[in-house]
């Protein structure tokens, strides 16, 4: 067997938070977001057809920055002994 | 170019050296987290994607982001879903997590997925590296796969499981160099700008004025072209949903990273490791379209210049000799073959871009040579695809043998034993990469689809669901793995059989099914033969293109797969006995 914590505790689900808000934010980003290319493509950014350039690109930097705030936002949590 | 075989041979060595790095290396201290991060970008994104992303948005324009988005939003999944509680399970691989959390059976079943989506990665692998392999050697495609298959296993030798992390991590420092150095030399001489993610917006516009050029001129038909800033041409938008989903939920549950970079604690390391490969690898993935565009903008342009068939640029030959460029209907392996084939077409007297075909597979690899950067760019971009490839072929691999009892260091298994799996594992591989049922990244997303569908929803909810038990487990692995693997095996290989029984339940319109009956005839009609031959790879090439469920394509078949899995492991937990966390699970 490995040595670790009880097997109980070990495999089993945690209490835990799901992280709902920054699931929701993921599924704006990467389905929502592609859908509503035309609409977005009226503008431009960087030069770039929005639609387009948030499909090629700016969600994937939406989502650094969604996966960055997560982890401060549980190391934070993991500080103060909440998970 | 006479130093392509050195090139070659510098690919070989690439991926001999990090394999012998990793050999020596992890004795002594770990890796820091952003390495990790770099490592799994590597291992992730692999060479397969590396080269497919760029042939898809060239090929598909605008739906071809989809595996741009699907790769990144993976990583997010990881981090948010996976991260935090798997590296507490205490387990040491994907099958054995399952059998802690949920007994013998799911773990089994487990394995099987697991199995089957890591062959396909294989498979895409060293496809992958077959081509490189092919074109620097200028030998036939199936050579070169048969080259790298026995590399493949020398590097497993040398290294006897797969390659280490700091290893992974230089592979993907080579491939970010080979990848992007072009790419920031082009940008910067031909707009100033030396970042490609922002430079290339001229080039979207150049694109689109030359489309409709092409369009105007007759050199181009409305058919064959589509438009790279128009949406939803090549995929409908549940498609391009369902192939995105297909990408990022099959890295959430992909064995060969879960084993490697989540399995240990503490949860923090692994939430970082996750968002570090999410920045590592947007480097890479926002640089893809970039590449997809000069290369669409040289191809563009030289038939706008109305290049006569018997000037050609050199590459077309190269590539063509592989069976990967086709004009008029031929493979392009000279100037008078073509020239001959668009003979017998009407008004094909200069290059039209509805009589050439280029391979999606094959764009990357080409561009340096397409967009005039030189052959030793062409030489160093397929040396270090050739040693990713054969890295990164390393993970699926060792992901292969664990799930079939083969772990290094396993009580009762010899290194010779391990040495004949890993043969057997490679030699099912490469026979398959050599058939080529597919193009590589259609093969890469399969073995997502697979990991997608058959591990995603039991491996969640075993994390985040007390109520998710064994009975669940097995039923969702067994429903998502089986719906998945039916719907791909079914619209690829029986397309004809597929859509004679289900014509009522596909998208294909009056006009398609019509075309079907016809061909149907003429497959019926014909004498038998290089005729009959012919007729049916007419009639199965139709029935492709129209054997689906509600319009959901293969590449999305885990619009279905996953929520027969889904639905599977809810019912079936709460109506079977509740599993306690405390009773130990035998494993």
């Amino acid at each position: 067997m490995h040595s670790g914590p009880e097997p109980a505790k070990a495999v089993g689900p945690r209490r835990r938070r799901f992280p709902v808000f920054a699931l929701l934010a993921w599924a704006f980003f990467v389905l929502a977001v592609p859908r509503l290319v035309e609409q977005l493509n009226i503008v431009d950014v960087f030069a770039f057809p929005l639609g387009y350039f948030m499909t090629a690109q700016g969600s994937l930097l939406a989502l650094i920055v969604v996966a960055v705030l997560s982890a401060r936002r549980h190391d934070k949590l993991a500080a103060r002994g909440d998970e | 170019m006479a130093f392509e075989p050195g090139f070659f041979a510098l690919g070989l060595a690439g991926a001999a050296g990090v394999t012998l790095l990793s050999r020596r290396k992890p004795a002594g201290e770990a890796p820091s987290v952003p390495w990790q991060g770099l490592a799994l970008a590597a291992e992730s994104i692999s060479a397969a994607f590396l080269l497919g992303v760029t042939g898809a948005v060239f090929t598909w324009g605008y739906d071809g982001l989809a595996f741009v988005l699907g790769l990144g939003g993976g990583y997010l999944l990881l981090q948010l879903l996976v991260a935090p509680l798997l590296p507490l399970a205490g387990a040491t691989s994907l099958p054995d997590y399952f059998g802690r959390r949920y007994g013998p059976a799911p773990r089994a079943l487990a394995g099987l997925a697991v199995v089957l989506s890591m062959t396909a990665l294989l498979v895409a692998q060293l496809m992958a590296a077959g081509l490189a392999g092919a074109r620097l050697l200028q030998v036939d495609y199936g050579v070169g796969v048969a080259i790298a298959a026995v590399a493949l296993l020398a590097c497993f030798a040398l290294r006897g499981r797969g390659l280490g992390v700091w290893a992974s991590g230089i592979v993907f420092v080579a491939m970010l160099v080979a990848f992007l150095w072009p790419l920031v030399q082009v940008s910067t001489t031909k707009y100033g700008v030396p970042v490609p993610q922002i430079a290339y917006a001229n080039t979207v516009w150049q694109i689109q004025s030359l489309e409709e050029t092409l369009l105007e001129q007759d050199l181009a038909d409305a058919t064959v072209l589509k438009p790279l800033l128009r949406p939803f041409l090549s995929l409908s938008p549940l498609n391009f949903a369902g192939l995105t989903l297909a990408l990022a939920l099959g890295m959430a549950a992909l064995p060969n990273l879960l084993s490697r970079y989540f399995m240990a604690p503490p949860a923090r390391n692994a939430r970082w490791t996750a968002v570090f490969g999410l920045f590592f690898a947007t480097l890479l993935l926002t640089a893809a379209p970039a590449l997809a565009a000069y290369a669409k903008l040289s191809l563009l342009s030289l038939i706008g210049g109305r290049v006569a068939l018997t000037d050609l640029p050199a590459w077309m030959f190269a590539w063509g000799n592989l069976g990967l460029v086709e004009i008029c209907g031929r493979a392009a392996t000279d100037a008078a073959v073509v020239v001959k084939a668009c003979s017998e077409l009407p008004d094909a007297t200069v290059l039209r871009l509805q009589d050439l075909t280029l391979a999606p597979d094959m764009i990357a690899l080409a561009t340096p040579e397409i967009t005039g950067l030189g052959e030793t760019w062409l030489g160093i971009f397929a040396a270090t695809a050739l040693a990713a490839a054969l890295a990164t072929a390393e993970g699926p691999l060792a992901a292969i043998l664990d799930a079939l009892g083969g772990r290094p260091g396993a009580p009762g298994v010899s290194r010779w034993e391990l040495m004949a799996m890993a043969a057997a594992a490679i030699a099912v591989a490469t026979f398959v990469a050599a058939v080529s049922p597919a193009d590589m990244l259609t093969m890469a997303t399969w073995a997502f689809t697979l990991a997608a569908a058959g591990l995603f929803p039991a491996l969640v909810a075993g994390l985040w669901w007390r109520r998710a038990n064994a009975a669940g487990a097995a039923a969702a692995i067994g429903a998502g793995l089986a719906v998945g693997l039916i719907y791909i095996v079914a619209t690829r290989f029986f397309a004809f059989e597929f859509f004679e029984a289900f014509a009522s339940l596909s998208s294909a319109g009056p006009m398609a099914s019509e075309t079907f009956g016809d061909l149907k005839q003429a497959w019926i009609a014909a004498a038998p033969g290089a005729a009959k031959d012919a007729a049916w790879l007419a009639l199965d090439a139709h029935a492709q293109s129209i054997a689906n469920l509600w319009g959901i394509k293969n590449l999305a078949a885990v619009v279905l797969a996953l929520p027969a899995g889904i639905v599977a492991l809810v019912a079936v937990s709460l109506l079977t006995r509740r599993q306690s966390m405390a009773e130990p699970q035998p494993h």
